[in-house]
C-alpha cells in the first residue's frame, strides 16, 4: 500500500466515524425531542402548562434543553472530534 | 404601517441596494486576472470562516424564514418550536455530514459545480450529464419561487410608500392592454422588475464571490434585526412569562361571514379596508377579512369577517373610528378544525389549525419534520458548492460552531418573538403574512424608534435575495460550465466563457422573470417540490460515493433516478388522489423520507458486488 492510498484509507476511516456519531447525534435528539414533546406536549389544558423561564414546559425540556445540549456536542465535536485529514496542509 | 415606518423601509431599501452593487463591483475587482471559471463559481474556493459560515446560513434562510415562518407561529403558536427543532442539528449534519469529503474531492479533481463532483468521482460522462440536468429542472421551479417571493415581499413593505403608490400608478398605466403583463397586479410587475434587475445585475456581474460577500451583509442584517425585534417585543408585553400566561387564556378567532351596517345612507361611495375593527351587534368584536365598498346610498353589504373570541381581547380592543356609525352582524362557518373554543391550544401541540380536525402538527408530521429539515439541508446543492469552497477543515471546523449559535438566534428566537405577536396585534389572522413588517411598525413606533423599522425590515429583503443570488449562479453555472465547457467547446478560450457566463446568468435570470410575470398557482408548493425533489435526488448518491469505494456509477444513476422516480409518483399520486399540486404522504410521512429510502436502496443495491475504487483520484 503506497503512501497515498495509507493516507485516504485513514482519512476514510475517520470521515465514517465522523458520520456514524453525527447519525447517532440526530437520532438520541429526535427520540428525545418527539418522545418527549409527543408525551407532555400534546392536548393540554391550560392549568397543565407550567412555564420555565417564560417558556411552556414541555417546550423548555423537549425543545430548548435539547437545543442548548446539541449546541454543546456540536462544540465539542467540532474542537475535538473533527480531525483535520492526515495529508491535509494547514489552513489559518 | 404609518408613513414614517413606510418611508424607513424604502430609504433601508435604497441603502441596501446600493450596498449590494458596491460589493458587486468590488468583487469584479478581485476577480481580474484571475482563472475566470473557478473563480466566478467558486470564488476560487478561498472563503475564509465568516464568509462560510454567513453564506451557508444565509442562503438555507430564504424568504419563508422571514414571511412564512412568522405568519406560521402567529396562527398556529407554540407548537412552531417543535416543528422547527430538527434546526438544532442542520448546522452539523448539513455541514459536518459531507463538509470534508465534499471540499477534497473538489479540490483534487477541480471540479466547480456538483455535477462536475459526480463526474469526478464515478468518472462517467452519464452520471454528470444526469446529474447537470437534475439540477436544471428543479432549480427552475425554485428560481421562480423566489422571484415572485421576493417581489411578494417589496409589495407589502413598500405598500404604505407615497412615491411608490405614484410609480405604481404609472406603471399600471403604461402596462394596462399588454398581452401576458397587462394582467398582473402592477405593484406586483413593479416590485419583481425592481428586484429581479438588481439580482440579474449583481450576480451577472459579481459571481460567487459577489453573492458570498452580500450573503454575508444580508446574514448580519438578518440576525441584527431579530435580536432588536426581540427586545423590543419582549419588553412590550412585559417578558415571555407574561406572554406565556396571556396565550395560555387565548382561544382562535372564529372565521365566517356578516352584514356590515352603516347607521346611514353616505352621499358618496364608501370604502371600509381590509383589516378595520368591527362592533358586532351581540357586543363583541371582529375585524374585516377584506375590503369592502358600498355605493352612493347603501346601508348593508355582505363581507368575510374574523370574529376575535378571547374575552380579554374583546374588552381591549376598540373599533376602528369611522366618521358614521357602522355595525356588523356575524354568522360562523361550521367549525371543522382543531382547536375552535378551546383555551391552551396555543401553548400546546398540534397547535390550532381551521381546518385539520387533528390539528396543525401531529406526531407523524414533526418526526417527518425533524427528519426533512437536517438532511433536505444536506442534500441541497446550492449548500454543496459552499461546502465545495471553504479552505479547509480549520474553517468548517468554526464555521459550524457560528452557524450553530446563528441557527439558535435566528429560529428559537423568532418563535419567541412571534408567539408574543399575538398579544401586541390581535386579529392578524386576515392577513398573516404581514406579520413581520406589522410588528416591526408596531413595536417601533411604541418605543419611540419609527426609522429603526427600516432595519428590521431589511431583513425579509435580504433573506429572499441570498436565496435566489445563489439558485441563479447554480442554473447558470449548469449550463456554462456542465454543458458547454464539459461537452460543447472544452478548449473555449477565458474570454469567451466570461462573455457567456454575464450572458447565462442574465439571460436565465431574464426568462424567470418573465416566467413569474404572471405566477402560475402553487408556486409555494413548487418549493417544497423542489427542495425535497433535490435532496432526495443527490443526497444517497453522494453520501455513499463518498463514504461507500464500492459505490459505482451505475449505483448512483440508478440512486439518482430512483430518488426522481419516487419523488415524481408520489406528486402524481398526489395530484389524483387529492386533485392539487402536493404529494401523496403515504403512512403520512413526508414524501422526501421515501425518495431518499428508494434512493439509498437503489444505489446500494446496484453497486453491491463491485471492487473498491478510489474515491480520490480523477479529473471531471
Amino acid at each position: 500500500m503506497n503512501e497515498h492510498s495509507s493516507a485516504e484509507t485513514s482519512n476514510l476511516r475517520q470521515s465514517r466515524r465522523e458520520l456514524w456519531l453525527i447519525l447517532l447525534a440526530w437520532l438520541g435528539c429526535a427520540l428525545w425531542v418527539i418522545s418527549y414533546c409527543s408525551t407532555n406536549g400534546y392536548d393540554l389544558a391550560p392549568e397543565e402548562v407550567s412555564t420555565v423561564l417564560g417558556f411552556p414546559d414541555w417546550v423548555f425540556w423537549g425543545v430548548v434543553t435539547p437545543w442548548m445540549i446539541a449546541n454543546a456536542f456540536t462544540f465539542w465535536f467540532c474542537l475535538r472530534f473533527l480531525k483535520n485529514d492526515e495529508d491535509e496542509e494547514e489552513t489559518p | 404601517m404609518n408613513e414614517t415606518t413606510a418611508n424607513s423601509a424604502l430609504v433601508t431599501f435604497a441603502i441596501y441596494l446600493l450596498g449590494v452593487f458596491f460589493l458587486a463591483w468590488l468583487s469584479s475587482r478581485v476577480r481580474q486576472k484571475k482563472e475566470f471559471v473557478g473563480e466566478y463559481f467558486l470564488g476560487g474556493r478561498s472563503l475564509g470562516l465568516w464568509a462560510f459560515a454567513l453564506t451557508f446560513a444565509a442562503t438555507s434562510s430564504s424568504g419563508g424564514s422571514f414571511m412564512g415562518f412568522p405568519s406560521l407561529i402567529y396562527t398556529h403558536g407554540w407548537v412552531l418550536a417543535l416543528w422547527i427543532a430538527s434546526y438544532m442539528l442542520v448546522p452539523i449534519v448539513g455541514m459536518g455530514l459531507l463538509g470534508k469529503r465534499v471540499n477534497r474531492l473538489a479540490r483534487q479533481s477541480g471540479a466547480v459545480t456538483v455535477p462536475d463532483l459526480i463526474k469526478a468521482r464515478f468518472k462517467s460522462e452519464t452520471v454528470g450529464m444526469i446529474a447537470t440536468l437534475l439540477v436544471l429542472f428543479f432549480m427552475f421551479f425554485y428560481l421562480l419561487a423566489q422571484f415572485k417571493a421576493g417581489s411578494k415581499i417589496m409589495t407589502t413593505l413598500l405598500e404604505d410608500v407615497a412615491i411608490y403608490q405614484s410609480a405604481v400608478n404609472a406603471v399600471g398605466s403604461a402596462t394596462d392592454g399588454l398581452p401576458w403583463i397587462g394582467s398582473a397586479e402592477p405593484d406586483y410587475v413593479l416590485c419583481l422588475l425592481v428586484f429581479a434587475f438588481s439580482v440579474i445585475v449583481y450576480t451577472a456581474f459579481g459571481g460567487f464571490r459577489a453573492v458570498v460577500w452580500t450573503d454575508v451583509m444580508q446574514g448580519i442584517v438578518m440576525g441584527v434585526g431579530v435580536i432588536i425585534l426581540l427586545f423590543l417585543t419582549l419588553g412590550q408585553v412585559g417578558g415571555l412569562k407574561n406572554a406565556t400566561e396571556q396565550l395560555k387564556e387565548m382561544t382562535p378567532p372564529e372565521t365566517g361571514t356578516g352584514i356590515v351596517t352603516l347607521g346611514q345612507g353616505q352621499t358618496e361611495t364608501i370604502t371600509l379596508p381590509k383589516g378595520a375593527w368591527l362592533r358586532l351587534a351581540d357586543e363583541g368584536i371582529a375585524r374585516l377579512a377584506e375590503q369592502v365598498n358600498l355605493a352612493k346610498g347603501e346601508t348593508h353589504v355582505e363581507a368575510k369577517l374574523l370574529k376575535i373570541t378571547t374575552p380579554a381581547e374583546v374588552e381591549r380592543i376598540m373599533p376602528t373610528d369611522f366618521d358614521f356609525p357602522v355595525t356588523a352582524a356575524f354568522t360562523a362557518e361550521q367549525a371543522k378544525g382543531y382547536g375552535q373554543g378551546r383555551k391552551g391550544v396555543y401553548v400546546s401541540a398540534p397547535g390550532p389549525h381551521p381546518e385539520k380536525e387533528g390539528g396543525f402538527l401531529n406526531v407523524w408530521v414533526a418526526i417527518s419534520f425533524f427528519f426533512f429539515w437536517a438532511f433536505g439541508s444536506a442534500g441541497q446543492p446550492s449548500n454543496m458548492v459552499r461546502l465545495m469552497a471553504f479552505k479547509g477543515t480549520n474553517v468548517l471546523r468554526n464555521a459550524i460552531l457560528a452557524v450553530s449559535v446563528y441557527y439558535t438566534v435566528i429560529y428559537l428566537l423568532l418563535v419567541v418573538i412571534f408567539c408574543c405577536a399575538r398579544i401586541l396585534l390581535p386579529g392578524m389572522e386576515v392577513d398573516s403574512d404581514r406579520i413581520m413588517p406589522e410588528l416591526a411598525a408596531k413595536v417601533t413606533r411604541n418605543a419611540g424608534v419609527p426609522w429603526l423599522a427600516g432595519l428590521l425590515l431589511a431583513a425579509p429583503f435580504a433573506a429572499v435575495m441570498s436565496s435566489v443570488d445563489s439558485f441563479l449562479l447554480m442554473v447558470s453555472s449548469a449550463v456554462v460550465r456542465d454543458i458547454y465547457q464539459n461537452r460543447v467547446n472544452p478548449s473555449a478560450s477565458e474570454k469567451r466563457l466570461k462573455r457567456l457566463s454575464y450572458l447565462v446568468t442574465a439571460v436565465v435570470g431574464t426568462l424567470a422573470m418573465l416566467a413569474v410575470l404572471n405566477p402560475p398557482q402553487y408556486l409555494q408548493d413548487l418549493i417544497v417540490f423542489a427542495t425535497s425533489g433535490l435532496a432526495g435526488c443527490f443526497l444517497m448518491p453522494i453520501l455513499l460515493g463518498l463514504y461507500w469505494p464500492q459505490m459505482t456509477a451505475k449505483g448512483a444513476i440508478a440512486g439518482m433516478l430512483g430518488g426522481l422516480g419516487c419523488h415524481l409518483s408520489l406528486y402524481i399520486a398526489g395530484y389524483l388522489i387529492e386533485d392539487k399540486f402536493a404529494a401523496y404522504q403515504l403512512l403520512e410521512l413526508n414524501p422526501f423520507i421515501w425518495s431518499l429510502t428508494v434512493s439509498g436502496l437503489l444505489g446500494w443495491l446496484v453497486s453491491l458486488g463491485h471492487q473498491r475504487s478510489s474515491i480520490f483520484s480523477a479529473k471531471p
